[in-house]
């Protein structure tokens, strides 16, 4: 909402600084952005006069002009084409500071003075728009009746300082400039004097020119139509065209201008129909009908659904309910008679016609915040009081008011007792009336109840703590004091499952991973680059429907792409050793209405001097971290990993993750050229493992027996089998073995390995007896020999 | 007496060659020579069948004062040279100490874990328990239930993706505060830290995914007094003691009164700078007292309970801490940007 400072001077007798107008506005509630002083770069632009045109001695593109600025004849080199003399020309001063910080100078051109610049529309930055002429290619020329060392400013009537304020959806009162100027003097504590709203009615009946029927009340509420004879069609004053220029509205016409006005003014939303298109003097008020058509006032032509109010007259839609007019009807430069419109349109219905059509105009946008059905008649009748004021028409008698909805006054009953146990404050009632007075709420106190008489305007306050509110920013935030709760002392909790994650995260970073955090989205062809199955169940992806673009078109269902593509950017920047994880979610789409199923992960990329074992030992070392250390590694995981460096990670039998180097073929699709490893584990498996329970056992007193053993095997036989193997087989003194060496060559034959263990022996109460050490050992050989034919090597 | 002066020549000769000595080596040669089975007082021992019967035991006597003499000056010259090699060995074994560790490579949590657990440990200090909610959530815990129905203008504020039109990806935090009343009893003392979105094309402040940390706390006789002293005490924690606040009014469709707080400006410490526009103070968050509404739509009694609640924005809070200019480089986890934050 834009709010010039001295338009709100109408209302308000104010005399204060923009800075501190703005705070006083934010901290009463007023959202403001900031103020601008309109037209600063034209602040030393004066219209000057062209007196003499003459060659520039040293250069043919260039011209010696003789300026006259009222005060002052100045010279000028310009080198644009279309000057002459006489032309009356923007002059820009010594000293002026032209839009992109040119500053201009006192300065030599082509070693001829020149005491400032005579300027196009563009380096003004005005275009058509602001003042016709302006988009010529070469210097601006003005209107020749303009007073010879005029200000631009004046010139465009761009004088005033205007403040930009964000309006709450709760606050629709403020989107005019009578409202933010009732909250001007609320903060500074000054009264409002109201817009003069009286005119003089000139005879007829408006009966005699329109009927009104509201099909819908629901969506109309109210419908308020006037008529204006005789009118005048012409420009409108200075004073109303630099109000307008001031909100940022283009000056039209007289006509149009005052229904502008009126809505920027007061928040309505004014229409003005040509009476003599209004065929059978009729206007209706109903839904379309679905497929209807309307060419609306930016000559398109709109295609409307049964949902959508419609203004029609005897014969079809002359107007789009509070979002904008046809064109069969608008007001043309020989309308003779007009009917204005003051209506209410239900603010639901009118956001999703205006969203629906993409017509989000000034007025759709204010009935879509709502507007006061009471203050429609204060609307109509302001304009009416323009019409006069301007001599634009003859106001015919009477008015039609079609009025569904009861705007008798509204009273909310509120507890200062209760309003000061909300606040934590010690107001008493009488106080808390003095502050709502100051925002138009008549307040009656008796003992601790107030009955408030609401302003039509505040439809926001509806029940005690929104008087609460009232009385909050009128006290001020400020002066409310700060109090430490009270009550029992209640535990502050980190639950199980956050805490593992931070263990996860802090584990992972000691191992050397850095944390990363990537979106959430992802697109199809994602799983197509891992080359994922057509049945594959992350194809079935939670779609958004109204997605920013396709590659953020459904929620990932894997973390891999999105791991990939930080590792491939970060190898684009040259950084070698990438150790990444993320701790996120995958999204999976459950049946009919039930939300998708949020699953929370794992995922650990390395690439680098990295191999699969190191990805295995970090995933290792974070199962350990969790006490975890019965789990089991089988070959073989999803299609994107390479077939044979890939496996899946179970613990007591249930799969919780799959860990491995990338298929060539995919690193290539996310331009990597590099072996990236890629562990991901499920953190809802990881927390049903954990054993976190700590317990003492008893150290060891007596000596161990430790025996290396060393097997030649086929090489297809996997390690982990062979030490299950030797689990099971080594007996009751048992107590660890390790794989320390793997060998192949040619000495053992061609598909064949050496396996090294050392099995460590222990008895627990005494000194193990080599005899039992080596019996021990023996039985693993027999039971490695008859499971994989394993022999122990020479 | 024949035997005597050659046992005293004997014992300074010794004594001599061990105190010229300068090598372990030599020494134990030189302890041979003299104690060993062919040593020379071993030898002067034998001799002893060659004397009186009557000198014996004197002789005796001094042989063995000679050998505990010689052994005693043995040990203290081992255990001089001893430190003189331990001496040369620490003087040998000098290192470059300002020649660089051997580190194992440490990772780092990134910048959004690391404000998130500042603000958690204060949180969690002050009795607040953590809560979890879906990221995918229904239209009635995202908007409605917070008194946000279907056609509030402030849907148009907050542009929300749907994924059917009950579902939406939510847009705030806030509907964690409705599943915690929902699920459980006050007094009431929660924080909810999560992902949400909105569809804000990209750019260096604004991002479609972003993170928030919702507060609640609903009690009997809670007060916005109340609120503005647990918001003060958490500035006050996670900027610095110094750090003023101001709290002006604000609006929220599931809070009355609303309030907008902004901090004295991280970066520049209240004199103004580029980051806070020149005003020195920057806003952080949004929060207000629970509406009546949004309590009673959770079962919980207006009239008995009140509650305040509050929820800021963890990206912003760590672009203002750590003086991060662009947000999307907090997702695009640049290993040399992440390393900044170990």
């Amino acid at each position: 909402m834009i709010a010039p400072y001295t338009w709100m001077c109408d209302y308000v007798d104010m005399d204060i600084a923009p800075e501190q107008l703005m705070q006083r506005l934010i901290m009463t509630g007023s959202e403001v952005d900031g103020y601008e002083e309109l037209g600063l770069h034209l602040k030393k632009v004066v219209v000057g006069k062209i007196l003499t045109i003459e060659k520039h001695p040293d250069a043919d593109k260039l011209s010696l002009c003789s300026v006259d600025i009222g005060s002052e004849v100045l010279q000028i080199v310009c080198g644009a084409s279309n000057i002459f003399e006489g032309a009356l020309v923007p002059v820009a001063l010594i000293g002026a500071k032209l839009p992109g910080d040119f500053n201009i100078k006192k300065g030599k051109i082509r070693g001829v003075n020149s005491f400032g610049m005579l300027c196009s529309g563009s380096e003004l930055e005005l275009t058509e728009e602001d003042y016709p002429g302006a988009d010529v290619d070469g210097i601006m020329i003005l209107d020749d009746t303009l007073e010879l060392g005029t200000s631009l400013r004046d010139v465009l009537g761009l004088t005033d300082t205007v403040f930009e304020i964000e309006i709450g959806a709760n606050r629709p009162d403020c989107l005019c400039v009578l409202g933010v100027a009732r909250e001007c003097a609320a903060a500074l504590g000054k009264d409002v004097t109201p817009p003069t709203v009286s005119f003089i009615e000139s005879g007829g009946n408006i009966a005699d020119y329109v009927s009104v029927a509201v099909n819908d009340p629901v969506l109309c509420e109210r419908y308020i139509a006037r008529a204006v004879k005789n009118v005048k069609i012409g420009p409108s004053p200075k004073w109303l065209k630099e109000r307008l220029i001031s909100a940022g509205v283009r000056s039209i016409n007289n006509v149009v201008d005052i229904t502008n006005f009126v809505m920027l003014e007061t928040g309505q939303p004014m229409h003005a129909f040509d009476h003599s298109n209004i065929r059978g003097n009729q206007i209706i008020v109903r839904r379309a009908q679905n497929g209807e058509v309307i060419k609306t006032l930016d000559d398109k032509d709109r295609k409307l659904t049964d949902d959508m109010l419609l203004i029609c007259d005897g014969e079809g839609p002359i107007a789009i309910a509070g979002v904008m007019g046809a064109q069969n009807s608008e007001i043309k430069d020989d309308t003779t008679t007009i009917i204005f419109e003051s209506a209410k349109f239900a603010q639901g219905n009118t956001r999703r016609t205006s969203r629906s059509l993409g017509l989000p105009t000034e007025s759709a946008m204010r009935f879509s915040k709502g507007v006061d059905t009471a203050g429609c008649k204060t609307a109509i009748d302001r304009a009416l009081h323009l019409i006069e004021l301007l001599d634009a028409g003859q106001i015919v008698s009477g008015e039609i008011d079609v009025l569904s909805a009861d705007i008798s006054p509204r009273n909310v009953i509120a507890d200062s007792d209760k309003i000061n146990a909300r606040l934590g404050t010690d107001l008493t009632a009488k106080k808390m009336a003095a502050l709502l007075e100051k925002v138009y709420i008549k307040t009656k106190v008796d003992g601790n109840i107030l009955t408030c008489d609401i302003p039509s305007f505040r439809g926001d306050i509806t029940i005690g703590e929104d008087i609460s509110e009232e009385v909050a920013r009128m006290f001020g935030y400020d002066n409310i004091p700060t109090t430490k709760m009270t009550g029992e002392i209640i535990r502050g909790i980190v639950p199980t499952e956050e805490r593992a994650i931070d263990r996860i995260k802090s584990v992972l970073v000691s191992l050397g991973c850095f944390e990363c955090v990537t979106y959430s989205f992802a697109a199809k062809s994602e799983l197509d680059k891992l080359n994922l199955n057509p049945d594959d169940n992350r194809r079935k992806m939670v779609k958004i429907i109204n997605p920013l673009g396709d590659e953020q078109g459904y929620m990932r269902t894997s973390p891999v792409p999105d791991i990939l593509k930080v590792v491939s950017n970060n190898l684009k920047q040259k950084v070698v050793d990438i150790a990444l994880y993320e701790s996120g979610r995958v999204y999976a789409p459950t049946s009919g209405d039930e939300l998708p199923e949020e699953n929370k992960y794992i995922c650990i990329a390395l690439c680098g001097k990295q191999d699969f074992f190191s990805l295995k030992g970090v995933v290792e070392n974070l199962l350990e971290s969790f006490g975890i250390l019965d789990t089991k590694l089988t070959a073989g995981a999803s299609v994107y990993y390479h077939p044979g460096r890939a496996a899946s990670l179970h613990i007591d039998g249930e799969k919780v993750g799959e860990l491995g180097e990338i298929h060539p073929d995919v690193t290539k699709s996310y331009e990597i050229d590099k072996r990236v490893y890629v562990a991901e584990l499920s953190l809802h498996a990881i927390i049903k493992a954990t054993d976190d329970v700590k317990r003492y056992e008893t150290l060891p007193r007596f000596p161990a027996a430790e025996r290396d053993l060393a097997l030649t095997l086929d090489e297809s036989v996997p390690a982990g089998d062979v030490l299950d193997c030797i689990k099971s087989s080594a007996g009751e003194f048992f107590e660890s073995a390790k794989l320390f060496d793997v060998y192949t060559g040619d000495q053992l034959g061609a598909g064949k390995k050496s396996l090294a263990f050392s099995i460590v022996f222990r008895a627990k109460e005494r000194t193990l007896l080599d005899e039992e050490a080596n019996a021990a050992r023996d039985a693993v050989v027999a039971a490695a020999g008859a499971a994989f034919g394993a022999k122990i090597r020479d | 007496m024949d035997n005597a002066p050659k046992l005293e020549k004997l014992l300074e000769d010794a004594l001599v060659s061990i105190s010229s000595t300068t090598g372990l080596e030599r020494l134990d040669k030189i302890r041979i020579g003299v104690l060993g089975k062919k040593g020379s007082l071993t030898a002067a021992l034998r001799g002893m069948k060659d004397i009186a019967p009557k000198e014996r035991p004197l002789f005796g006597k001094r042989v063995n004062e000679i050998r505990d003499a010689v052994t005693k000056a043995m040990d203290e010259k081992i255990s001089a040279l001893e430190e003189v090699a331990k001496k040369e060995r620490l003087k040998q074994e000098h290192i470059d100490v300002t020649l660089p560790g051997t580190k194992h490579s440490i990772g780092g949590l990134h910048p959004l874990t690391q404000i998130y657990y500042e603000t958690r440990d204060i949180f969690v200090s002050m009795g607040f328990e953590i809560m979890d909610g879906p990221e995918v959530e229904y239209d009635k815990y995202n908007f409605e239930m917070l008194n946000i129905p279907k056609d509030h203008p402030a849907r148009d504020m907050q542009d929300t993706f749907y994924v059917t039109p009950d579902i939406v990806l939510r847009t705030h935090t806030s509907p964690v505060q409705i599943r915690t009343m929902l699920r459980k009893e006050p007094p009431i003392r929660v924080i909810a830290p999560g992902r949400v979105y909105r569809s804000d094309d990209v750019d260096s402040t604004h991002s479609p995914i972003f993170n928030q940390i919702e507060g609640l706390v609903v009690g009997k006789d809670i007060s916005f007094a109340n609120l503005k002293d647990t918001l003060n005490r958490f500035l006050k924690e996670f900027y610095g003691k110094d750090t003023k606040t101001k709290f002006r009014p604000g609006h929220f469709p599931f809070t009355e009164p609303s309030a907008e707080v902004d901090a004295t400006c991280a970066k520049c410490g209240g004199s103004g700078c580029g980051v806070c526009k020149g005003t020195g103070m920057i806003e952080i968050l949004g929060c207000g007292m629970v509406h009546p509404s949004v309590l009673a739509g959770c079962g919980i009694d207006p009239e008995v309970y009140t509650g305040f609640a509050f929820g800021m924005g963890l990206d912003r809070l760590a672009t203002i801490k750590y003086g991060i200019t662009d947000i999307r480089l907090l997702f695009e986890n640049d290993i040399r940007f992440l390393s900044q934050f170990k």
